[in-house]
Order: structure tokens, then C-alpha cells, then sequence
């Protein structure tokens, strides 16, 4: 009987840590300060001709590798291709190639990718982004049709609600002003 | 768990009872196996959770700041909580129902946390599948029943409250988990059948098994049945080998064994021992006046007897016909005679129940070791030596080897050397007739032993008795010279047949004269066929003109002859043979022979005293 009681207690303690685990995973990091349009400070150069997409990346976040995996399936899907840039944030004082990480060489892999080292963090902070994994979008006029994480959940890769609406404004449907929950590090 | 329903007349209760029993052994078996199995397996599944952690999501940044990532934590405590407490199981109650279940509910949520901490892989989705078939070997279908509610629940539960991670989408699916539990499901089909198959093909062994274990008990036992009949025949067969069967004691078989062993041990611990030869006295007489189960009953009272006289280191037993042995270990030759002394006494006191009751006696001779022999036949001779002095002395007496009356016998008895060479010239003769006619042979040994116990009786003195042996032996010696047509005739024999068989009394006395140590024994071989009336052969003498041992030849010849079997009549018995004797006396035979031959047989002569 002793057994089973601590049976049952140890699958309500299971049940407990499974909750917490999932509470994790679904727990964004913080939203963006995003620009509604384009900014002219940014070294970025905006696409004339095409959407222009930003993904801001902790070099080192593990959940961004999600991310990126994402991209690439959003990218594959996409129908035209926008500008795209990955943006590798490298805070002050970091050793120098600190963001070469695996997780920039697979965004260097990525078909018609820019990948760039963001400097003591100035374009993330130009743009807003605060988490890992944070994407803007903006058409050829500069106006932002997009911003948030493309994951359902921290390390999330596959299909999401997020990666939908990506799709959807990459094809010109109408943007959704939310702003989408990011899954990452904070930068 | 039920039988199989194979029709056999092998199939009872106790069978039955054994294969359940071998079944849940079995089944116990596999159970802790598994459960064994699953605590390693798991442990080494939480070691991989934390490797995957630390190699996949080691840290978690804020700008340039690192701490330690939440899945190393989950990992390891999390990982822990899933581990630690099925395994513990697994160690102390393996094989025991909760145990397994604990086991499939840890496994399933291992799945769960490596899916995690794998960021959902695909591949690591395997390891539900994966776990479910290792499940299967508990070949408990109600494991996987409690696995595969996990995994469903687990779905179920994300399909209400968080639908992106397991489907991509944001609003609520009631139902679209059953898709995915509907794999699980398909696999669980297989797998419950083929732990319908195993439990199957186990009963069937377990069946198999006990079924052997039944019938090589009873091999066993028939086995162990006929080896121990072997072996009670054996010693059945062991006991006749060794035991009289009249008197139950130790035969000559077993007396030599029994004397080897004892003087061995007496040469190597530089001990005595004594034997005693007992022959009862006057047994021809008894078995032939009272008959044999007279004298079987003397016997067989002879040895108790002898055995209540003796102490329980001592041995006796029959050497052969009347005669018996007594080994006394750890006894000098001065200690051994006052114990025969002691035997002898108690078998003149004994009345026996043969005939009624009568009184016998016995002779004894003793003989020991070292002193008188070194081994058991010089052991055994020397005292039968003592015992025949004490048998020539009068019998009912004891004389041991060393006795001076005894070596003064014996010396007499031997004789001198030309009478050892006689007794050989008497025997190589005595061989001729028996090589001629061994009826003959046969005959002239029978009328030798008579003859001599009639001279005996008739207290002759030694050389008087050793002449009539003498004339015993030799009286057919004649007969070498009658053809074989004649001697070896099976029916009667015609005038001129007779006239020349008349013949060989008369040879056989020429033949022994030519030899002069055997010259003494010429005129009772020639008149060994005269009749007391003086109408024999060959020179009709009558009355005591008849040599005495020619007279006393005649009786025995005669009584011989009519108890003995011949090709053209039977043998008489020896009541008929003695009615003929009587009949015949003074006619054929002197009475005073008769009268002898009386006294010899009768049941009430002094020698054999009637109680």
C-alpha cells in the first residue's frame, strides 16, 4: 500500500516538473521595440525590390537553431524571395570571432542569406530586438509587416502559428499588427 | 493463467500443478529480467538526457552573461525523478506488478523529456516506439496499456492546452490526438499479440517441462527401484555365497576370507590367534541310522551351541560336512584350548532333538598362530591334525597340535618313509581299477571307508585297521586281468563269465605278493569271497580260517554292493541291505562281523547315547 501511495506521489511530482517544463518552453523572451518603419540610421540597406526580412541571433542561444531551421522552410517556401539578413549580435567586450559560432556557420548555409556580426549590439538595438530569434519584415516602402519569433516554443522548430503568418506576409496578405511571442536568449 | 488444452492421459492433477508452478517461475523470470533490464536501461537513458543537454543547450545567455541552461536542470533532476524511483523498484521488487507499470510510465516520460531537450527531433520521437516494443518483453499487455495512456494523455493534454508543440497550430484539437495515439495503438496490436504468443510458447515449454521432470521421476524412481532389487539380490546372492544355508553361519567360502583376513591383521599388530577344528562325532552313524534331517538338525544345533560358547570377537563356522571352525582372534594356543574345553563340554551337555533326543559329542583339535603355523592352510591343517588325533584318541575329547600324545600319533600315523612309499605304490594300484572300471573305483572306496569303521568298531588296533584298509583298497586289484567284455558287462554274466571273474581274487593276491610291503594284505585280497560256511572262493575256507580282514571285507563288499546303484538293478536302501546281511549271517558272513555292523548303525549304541 506504502508503494503505491508513493507511486501516485511520484506521478503527481512527474506531472508537476512536466508542467514546469512546459511552462518554460512556452515563456518568450521580451518583445521588441520594433520599428513600424524602416530605419535610415541602419547600415542594413533596404530591398527596392523585394520584402527586406531581419532575424536578430544570440550567436551562442541554443533555441535559435529553431529558428533558423524555420527561416530556411519559410525561405523554401516563399514564392519571391526576400532580402534576407542574419544579424549576429556581438556584445562589448567579447573576444574577437566570439559569434562564430556553429549556429552562424548554419546561417551562413542558408541560400541568399546575409550574415552579419552586429557590434556591440547596435543594429539589434537600432531595430529593438531584445530576444533571440527576433524578425522583422518590411516591404519595399520601409513599412514593417512583420515582427516576432517564428517558433511555437523555445527550440521549436517544425510548423507554427508564427511561421504561418511569416508566410503569409512574405506572400503580401495583409499583416497581423500582434506582435508575435520570440523563443530565445536574451541579447 | 490458464492451461493449454492439449488432450493427453498425461495431463494430471499433479502434472498440472508442476507446470503452474514451473510457469510462474518462468514468467518470474522473465519478469525480474526485464525489470533488471529496464533499471539499466534507464540509467543509462538519464546519463544520455544529461549528455544531450550539456551537448545540445548547455547555457543560456544574456548578451555576454552565461548561466547554466534550464535543460541541464530538468535534465538532471527532472531525469532524476523519472529514473530513480522505477529503478529502485527494479532493485528491490523485481518482478512485482507495480514495478513494471512504474517502469512503462518512467519510460514513456523519458520519451518526453528527451523529445524536449532534443527540441522536438523527429528521430527522437522513435524512442516511444522504441520503448513499447522493449515494454513488450514483459509480455504483460497491461504495461503497455499504462504506456500508451502516457503517450496519449500527454498528447491529449497538449492538444487542449498547447496545440503548436505537437501540431503546429494554435487552436484546439479535441480529437487529432487520437491521431497520433493511433500509431502508438497500431504498434500496441502487434506487440499485445505477440505477448499472447510468447506467454503461449512459454506455457508450452513449462508443459514440456514438467512433463519430463514427471516422467524421469518416475524414471528415477523405477531406476532406483531395480538398482536397489539388484542390489538386494546381490546381497542375497552375496549371503547364499557365504552363508550355510543349514545353520545360517559363515560357509568354507567365507571361513577363508574370514582366516586370511585375521592372520593378516594378527602378522602386522604381532598378535595371536587360535583356530579350532570341531567334527562331531560318529555323524556317518547317525545320518545313516536316523537319517539325513537327523543329522541336519544335529548340525544346525551344533552351531548355536558352539556360537553361545563363544565370545563376540570369535567366529564360527561350517567348513564342511560335520566338521566346523572357530576362530578365536587375540587368543594364544593355552587360551584357546580352555575355550574348546569350554565348547565341548556344553555340546556332551547339549541334548539334541534329533531322534527324539539323544546326547552327542564332538573332537576338537586346536592349533594357533604363530606358534603352530604361519598361514591359514598350515593354520588349518594343524589343528584338523589335532582334531583327528582327538577323534583316534576316543573322540569327546580336546587335544591341541603341540600335545606330545598328538605328535606321537601323528609320527605313528605317518609312519616311515617306506610307508609313505607304500601308501603311494597302494593308491597308483588302486588307480588301476578305477581306470579300468570306474564302478570299481568307486566301489573299493566305499568298501575301504566301511571296512575300516567295522575294524574300528571292532577296536582292532591301528596296524590291524590300517591292514584291512590295505586289503580294502587292493581287494579288486584282480580285476585288472578281466576283460573288459566281462567286467563292463551290463547284464548278468554267464558260467564261463563267472568261472573267470571267480578268478580275481586269486590274481589280485598274486599281485600284491610280488610286492613285500603289500604282502601282508595278500590273504585277505584272496579270501575277500569265502563264505563263513566254507562255500566261497577260491579255497572254500570256512569259520575264522577266513582272514579277519577277508571276513570283515565281505560284509562291506556285500553292503556296498547292494546300496550302490548298478546298470541292471537299483540300490537298496539301508534297512533292506542290513535285512540281507542278518539273513546271511552265518552263512555268508561271520556274525561277529554282523554283530558289528550292528552296533556301527544302531541308533542306540553307546557311541550315539540316547537321551
Amino acid at each position: 500500500m506504502l508503494r503505491k501511495f508513493v507511486f501516485v506521489l511520484w506521478v503527481a511530482a512527474l506531472m508537476l516538473g512536466l508542467f514546469h517544463l512546459e511552462q518554460y518552453e512556452r515563456t518568450p523572451g521580451k518583445a521588441a521595440n520594433a520599428s513600424a518603419v524602416w530605419l535610415k540610421s541602419s547600415r542594413l540597406s533596404l530591398a527596392s525590390d523585394r520584402f527586406t526580412l531581419i532575424v536578430f541571433a544570440h550567436p551562442h542561444c541554443p533555441c535559435t537553431r529553431a529558428s533558423l531551421t524555420v527561416l530556411a522552410e519559410v525561405l523554401r517556401r516563399t514564392p519571391s524571395p526576400a532580402r534576407v539578413f542574419v544579424v549576429f549580435t556581438k556584445p562589448k567586450g567579447t573576444p574577437i570571432h566570439w559569434e562564430r559560432t556553429p549556429l552562424y556557420r548554419l546561417a551562413c548555409q542558408l541560400p541568399a542569406v546575409t550574415v552579419l556580426s552586429d557590434s556591440d549590439e547596435r543594429e539589434a538595438k537600432r531595430f529593438g530586438a531584445r530576444t533571440s530569434g527576433q524578425v522583422f519584415l518590411y516591404d519595399q516602402s520601409g513599412r514593417l509587416r512583420f515582427s516576432g519569433g517564428i517558433t511555437a516554443g523555445r527550440g521549436m522548430g517544425g510548423d507554427s502559428p508564427a511561421q504561418q503568418q511569416l508566410l503569409s506576409a512574405l506572400q503580401g496578405k495583409p499583416a497581423d499588427r500582434r506582435t508575435l511571442p520570440v523563443f530565445g536568449c536574451a541579447l | 493463467m490458464s492451461r493449454t488444452n492439449a488432450p493427453s492421459i498425461e495431463n494430471t492433477p499433479a502434472i498440472q500443478e508442476r507446470f503452474q508452478a514451473l510457469f510462474a517461475e518462468h514468467r518470474q523470470t522473465i519478469l525480474r529480467r526485464t525489470d533488471q533490464m529496464f533499471a539499466r536501461l534507464m540509467l543509462f537513458q538519464w546519463a544520455a538526457a544529461i549528455g544531450a543537454a550539456l551537448w545540445l543547450s548547455p547555457k543560456t545567455w544574456t548578451g555576454a552573461t552565461v548561466q547554466t541552461h534550464f535543460h541541464v536542470w530538468a535534465a538532471l533532476f527532472f531525469g532524476g525523478a523519472i529514473t530513480l524511483f522505477p529503478v529502485y523498484l527494479a532493485w528491490k521488487h523485481s518482478g512485482d506488478i507495480l514495478t513494471r507499470h512504474c517502469i512503462a510510465v518512467g519510460q514513456m516520460l523519458m520519451s518526453g523529456l528527451l523529445i524536449h531537450l532534443t527540441d522536438g527531433r523527429i528521430e527522437t520521437h522513435f524512442h516511444v516506439f522504441g520503448s513499447l516494443a522493449f515494454l513488450s518483453f514483459y509480455r504483460d499487455w497491461r504495461v503497455l496499456i499504462t504506456a500508451t495512456a502516457i503517450t496519449a494523455g500527454d498528447h491529449l493534454l497538449r492538444g487542449l492546452f498547447f496545440p503548436a508543440s505537437v501540431f503546429g497550430i494554435t487552436q484546439q484539437e479535441t480529437w487529432r490526438w487520437l491521431e497520433h495515439a493511433g500509431w502508438v495503438i497500431f504498434e500496441d496490436v502487434f506487440l499485445v499479440v505477440q505477448c499472447f504468443w510468447g506467454i503461449r510458447e512459454s506455457q508450452g515449454l513449462c508443459e514440456r517441462d514438467a512433463r519430463l521432470e514427471f516422467s524421469n521421476a518416475d524414471l528415477e524412481r523405477k531406476v532406483e527401484a531395480r538398482t536397489l532389487s539388484l542390489r538386494e539380490a546381490n546381497a542375497r546372492l552375496e549371503a547364499l555365497a557365504t552363508t550355510d544355508p543349514l545353520t545360517g553361519l559363515p560357509n568354507h567360502r567365507a571361513l577363508v576370507d574370514i582366516i586370511d583376513t585375521e592372520i593378516e591383521r594378527a602378522h602386522r599388530y604381532h598378535r595371536h590367534c587360535a583356530l579350532l577344528f570341531l567334527d562331531l562325532d560318529h555323524f556317518k552313524a547317525l545320518n545313516d541310522g536316523c537319517g539325513h534331517a537327523a543329522g541336519d538338525t544335529a548340525l544346525e544345533e551344533l552351531g548355536g551351541v558352539v556360537r553361545g560358547g563363544l565370545r563376540g570377537i570369535d567366529i564360527v563356522g561350517r567348513w564342511g560336512g560335520e566338521e566346523f571352525i572357530v576362530l578365536l582372534p587375540e587368543t594364544d594356543l593355552a587360551s584357546a584350548a580352555g575355550i574348546a574345553e569350554r565348547i565341548r563340554s556344553a555340546v556332551a551337555a547339549h541334548l539334541f532333538s534329533s531322534n527324539s533326543g539323544m546326547y552327542l559329542t564332538c573332537s576338537v583339535g586346536v592349533a594357533a598362530y604363530p606358534e603352530n603355523a604361519e598361514n591359514r592352510a598350515a593354520l588349518v591343517s594343524a589343528a584338523d591334525r589335532a582334531m583327528y588325533a582327538a577323534k583316534k584318541m576316543g573322540r569327546n575329547q580336546v587335544r591341541v597340535i603341540s600335545d606330545p600324545a598328538v605328535q606321537s600319533l601323528e609320527n605313528e600315523e605317518m609312519g616311515t618313509r617306506e610307508d609313505v612309499t607304500l601308501m603311494g605304490t597302494v593308491e597308483a594300484l588302486a588307480s588301476l581299477v578305477e581306470a579300468r572300471d570306474s564302478y570299481t573305483g568307486e566301489h573299493t572306496d566305499g568298501v575301504e571307508a566301511l571296512a575300516v569303521q567295522i575294524a574300528q568298531t571292532l577296536d582292532l588296533s591301528p596296524t590291524e585297521v590300517r591292514t584291512v584298509g590295505l586289503v580294502a583298497k587292493l581287494h579288486d586289484i584282480g580285476k585288472v586281468a578281466i576283460p573288459d567284455a566281462i567286467l563292463q558287462k551290463p547284464g548278468r554274466l554267464t558260467e564261463e563269465e563267472w568261472i573267470l571273474m571267480r578268478q580275481h581274487p586269486t590274481i589280485g593276491a598274486d599281485v600284491v605278493n610280488r610286492i613285500p610291503s603289500l604282502r601282508i594284505a595278500s590273504p585277505g585280497i584272496r579270501g575277500h569271497h569265502e563264505r563263513w560256511d566254507g562255500k566261497g572262493y577260491p579255497d572254500g575256507l570256512a569259520g575264522n580260517a577266513i582272514p579277519l580282514a577277508a571276513r570283515i571285507i565281505t560284509v562291506a563288499d556285500s553292503y556296498n554292493a547292494m546300496t550302490t546303484t548298478r546298470p541292471y538293478r537299483e540300490a537298496r536302501c539301508h534297512d533292506e541291505a542290513m535285512t540281507e546281511l542278518r539273513a546271511c549271517t552265518g552263512s555268508q558272513f561271520d556274525p561277529q562281523i554282523i554283530h558289528a555292523v550292528e552296533r556301527l548303525f544302531a541308533p542306540e549304541i553307546p557311541l550315539l547315547k540316547a537321551a
